[in-house]
């Protein structure tokens, strides 16, 4: 992992660049000292740190379309930031570039239960969203882990997931519109509360596109009525195999739960020594099965879902008797990163996906790499979507640990994109797995991704040295190779 | 018109290196279902995709089916529905409603044009089901994008740009679905007799509540005349539907017809169910009645106001409201500023759905773009094909 060396001319204009940003707008919007600098020096991603030329905080979206077309005339770099909760150093600052800081942009604008939606600026939290209408009984769907912290600006840069996503979708499905800045200082709204656009899905495409595309600076989320009924299952298995082959059989039911967690005998250690969550002690996997719905609907499916876990082999099952009891299942899980963080000095959170049934296969040859390594790995599974968060665990204090633990940890990607996955199921390529990309794409799949980057942003200044491991000049991606008068197969019948 | 058939990636991108050479252009077609949506397009040439067609990979236990692109919707339900599953996005069958000889379309028809029906917003359109694919590009290059899993986040999401291009981006060759357990069990509940602001009230307060209904539309009594049966009398018809396991059914459908049983609230069993769902998806009851057909997307708070500005002689409103189909009498100009200025009132989408093929050319057929969005768009259609290869004019001028 490297970011890009800073460009001396830029670095040479700072004094410039920062009075004219300075003078663009309200006092008190720029930062630039080099103490203030430093608390801004990386994301959630901490193992690369490196202080931004400045930090701008915005209080809205003319000033940011102010800030942009600045930046685009000034030849400045940008690197959007919300909350700064990126595990793959989406928003990790550039040092010749200004940190764009949606912060100032937290206004919950609009609820409108009429059309279940809500309409939010960037810098409001995930959680926020939930929290202002659940007295009237609705939730905002995606939940990342860190919803108490991220924004919902960074969730669309990121198209976040969560535990519920096999049920209720990630963030691009539950999106129905945006407002988004272009690098030319444009305000332009796509889609809204009816969700369509006509045209191009341009949101679904600024979703997840890590802030190389634009500013995101309102958001209109779906919000969905809460569930009557919400009980969990925690089931311990003998094996992954069992555990794997019960996720397997309930889908093939017909049974698709709210969701599905799974956890190795290391997280269950760990996260039994950190919280006390009453896991089963005896099992080398435990499995969190959440059924929602209508009271009767969920009594009925967890009796199913008991008869699958039994005969999948399982050695304990409990069902949630109470809401106390459910939040308890989950307080394991929840504190599976800090529990396992206590183990050892640091921790590398992967984020793979595979396709479900390869879980045993993958986990085996993750267990041989951990030896190989000679570094320890906790594994927790959203069982459900197939994305698998092994947690690398190491000491940065120790000469050469990180960088085997960053080789590990490429290791299991790539064997995740050999099983037929991906290399990042919800936490996006950022910094951290830009240079693995060519692992699943060629480069005829990189250029066209490059060129939808041009379409946006053809002067690149937007989040660089992010999520393609070479960007290569606009001119040259959009340039059409026409082999004059030669066919390229003969053969092929023509009318 | 001459035609090019291909079967594979490689032949469909020399068809396009060939047709880069010439400085001509492409019609895209599969089985032709849809060739009556969007403006007509004029090209020297057409690039038969429907060769390119068949099962690649279906894994049911992780709900994933890969196929070649012009598939027939017709084989890949009976795929499915071997392992009791099913395409979320509902795929509704036009042929009739345009009257096209073929009667079902291929997958990357309905991919291609976004086409989704009842269960479309509650278990997401064409766009959400997408994983990946791979395509044939305006510089005459195959690649993919997307992956084979639910979740994934690796790269831009370039299948959404992909649905609703109407092939204006290129060919899609080989598709990832997300597919779903099809419902053990159906049973819709009507009500007769309400109007449509009435109507819709009620299913917008379904759709707040936490039933999951997957079916919310109500139909006019111009266009409810047309079903067979009890249920054809010239009223309106206000219908929900709910559909999963047995218990789950159960119990929704029965805390909803004792609310409703005072109202008059009759419980419509599966196959009756199945049916009338069929037909409010695949515009069966529209196609009956002459006159100019609009589809329009909208926040569905708005729907009663928007028809009532509008004025059509019926309609049909699906998704709680968010979907209208409105007919009108056939006109050269299509009533197409009176609809469009009322969609952009309320932030919806007015797409010229049934109309003569010179009222569809004269007129155009989809929401003007916001300026700065039109933009946008012409860099998106530039980054794929900047030749203007694929299907010109199909959705825009020049796009």
């Amino acid at each position: 992992m490297h970011l890009p060396q800073p460009d001396p001319t830029i670095l040479a204009r700072r004094a410039a660049i920062i009075s004219g940003l300075t003078a663009l707008l309200p006092p008190g919007s720029v930062i630039a000292d080099d103490d203030s600098l430093a608390v801004y020096d990386c994301d959630a991603l901490t193992a690369i740190r490196q202080k931004p030329m400045a930090v701008v905080l915005p209080a809205d979206a003319e000033e940011i379309a102010k800030v942009l077309r600045f930046c685009r005339d000034e030849r400045v770099n940008i690197v959007p930031r919300g909350a700064g909760t990126s595990l793959s150093g989406g928003s990790t600052p550039l040092g010749d570039g200004i940190l764009l800081v949606t912060a100032r942009l937290n206004r919950i604008l609009e609820v409108d239960y009429e059309n279940r939606c809500a309409v939010v600026q960037p810098g409001v939290t995930n959680l926020a969203i939930t929290r202002a209408v659940e007295e009237r009984g609705f939730y905002y769907a995606p939940d990342p882990s860190s919803q108490l912290a991220c924004s919902i600006g960074g969730n669309v840069a990121e198209n976040s997931g969560g535990i519920h996503c096999l049920k209720y979708g990630i963030t691009t499905n539950n999106l129905l519109g945006v407002e988004l800045v272009t690098i030319d200082g444009e305000i332009i709204r796509l889609g809204g509360k009816g969700g369509a656009m006509s045209g191009y899905d341009l949101i679904g495409i600024v979703t997840g596109s890590e802030g190389l595309l634009g500013m995101v600076t309102e958001v209109t989320v779906r919000i969905l009525p809460k569930p009557a009924a919400v009980r969990a299952l925690l089931i311990g298995f003998p094996s992954i195999e069992a555990a794997g082959a019960a996720v397997a059989e309930t889908i093939a039911q017909g049974i698709i739960p709210a969701a599905m967690e799974l956890m190795d005998r290391m997280t269950v250690e760990a996260v039994e020594a950190y919280c006390g969550a009453g896991y089963p002690q005896d099992a080398e996997a435990v499995l969190i099965a959440e059924l929602d719905g209508t009271a009767g609907e969920v009594d009925a499916l967890i009796l199913r879902l008991e008869d699958i876990a039994r005969a999948k082999g399982a050695t304990s099952c409990r069902v949630s008797a109470d809401e106390a009891e459910r939040l308890r299942f989950w307080s394991g899980r929840k504190a599976a990163f800090p529990a396992t963080g206590r183990i050892a000095p640091d921790m590398l959170c992967m984020d793979g996906t595979i396709p479900r049934r390869e879980l045993p296969a993958v986990l085996h040859r993750i267990r041989e790499l951990s030896a190989d390594y000679a570094l320890p790995v906790a594994n927790v599974f959203h069982a459900g979507d197939g994305n698998l968060h092994p947690l690398i665990l190491y000491d940065v204090m120790k000469p050469g640990d990180l960088e085997k633990a960053e080789a590990f940890g490429a290791d299991i990607l790539r064997l995740c994109v050999e099983v037929g996955g991906v290399l990042t199921g919800e936490h996006g390529v950022g910094v951290e797995k830009r240079d693995l990309m060519p692992a699943m794409f060629d480069e005829a799949d990189l250029a066209q991704q490059m060129r939808v980057k041009c379409a946006f942003d053809p002067s690149h200044r937007l989040n660089p040295g992010k999520v393609f491991p070479v960007l290569h000049a606009c001119a040259e991606l959009g340039a059409v190779h026409v082999h004059k008068g030669e066919f390229a197969h003969p053969e092929i019948p023509r009318l | 018109m001459s035609v090019v058939w291909v079967y594979n990636a490689q032949e469909a991108a020399s068809a396009v290196q060939d047709a880069l050479n010439e400085g001509s252009a492409f019609v895209l077609r599969g089985r032709g279902t849809k060739t009556p949506l969007g403006r007509p397009v004029t090209a020297a040439r057409t690039l038969d995709l429907s060769r390119i067609a068949g099962a690649i990979r279906y894994e049911p236990e992780e709900l994933i089916l890969t196929v070649k692109a012009g598939t027939p919707l017709t084989d890949i339900d009976l795929m499915l529905r071997e392992h009791r599953q099913m395409l979320p996005f509902e795929p509704p069958d036009w042929g009739h409603f345009f009257g096209a000889s073929e009667r079902r379309g291929t997958i990357g028809g309905a991919l291609g044009g976004d086409l989704c029906g009842p269960r479309a917003f509650k278990a997401g359109r064409p766009r959400d089901a997408l994983l990946g694919f791979t395509a044939v590009n305006g510089f005459g290059e195959a690649y993919k994008a997307g992956g084979r899993v639910v979740k994934n986040v690796t790269g831009y999401d370039l299948p959404k740009l992909m649905c609703g291009a109407f092939g204006t981006l290129g060919p899609l060759i080989d598709v990832t679905l997300k597919v779903l357990p099809a419902p053990e069990r159906e049973d819709t509940i009507v009500l007769r007799g309400m109007t449509a602001p009435e109507g819709l009230r009620l299913l917008r307060g379904v759709a707040g509540e936490p039933l999951e209904a997957t079916g919310l539309a109500h139909v006019s009594g111009e266009l409810a005349k047309h079903l067979e049966g009890v249920l054809g009398v010239a009223e309106g018809l206000t219908a929900i539907r709910f559909e999963g396991a047995r218990e789950a059914v159960e119990e929704r459908a029965h805390i909803l017809i004792e609310r409703l049983r005072r109202a008059g609230a009759r419980r419509l069993g599966g196959d009756v169910s199945h049916d009338l769902w069929k037909r409010i998806g695949n515009l069966d009851l529209l196609s009956r009645e002459p006159g100019t057909v609009w589809r329009i997307v909208a926040p569905p708070f708005a729907a009663p106001a928007i028809a009532s500005e509008i004025g059509p002689s019926a309609a049909q409103y699906d998704w709680a409201g968010g979907l209208l189909w409105l007919l009108l009498d056939d006109a050269p100009h299509a009533h197409a500023n009176l609809v469009r200025s009322v969609a952009a009132r309320h932030n919806a989408h007015a797409t010229l759905f049934r109309a003569a093929e010179a009222v569809r050319a004269a007129q155009g057929v989809f929401q003007p773009l916001e300026p700065g969005v039109e933009r946008l768009t012409r860099e998106v259609k530039a980054a794929f094909d900047p030749k203007a290869v694929f299907n010109p004019g199909r959705m825009y001028e020049g796009i």
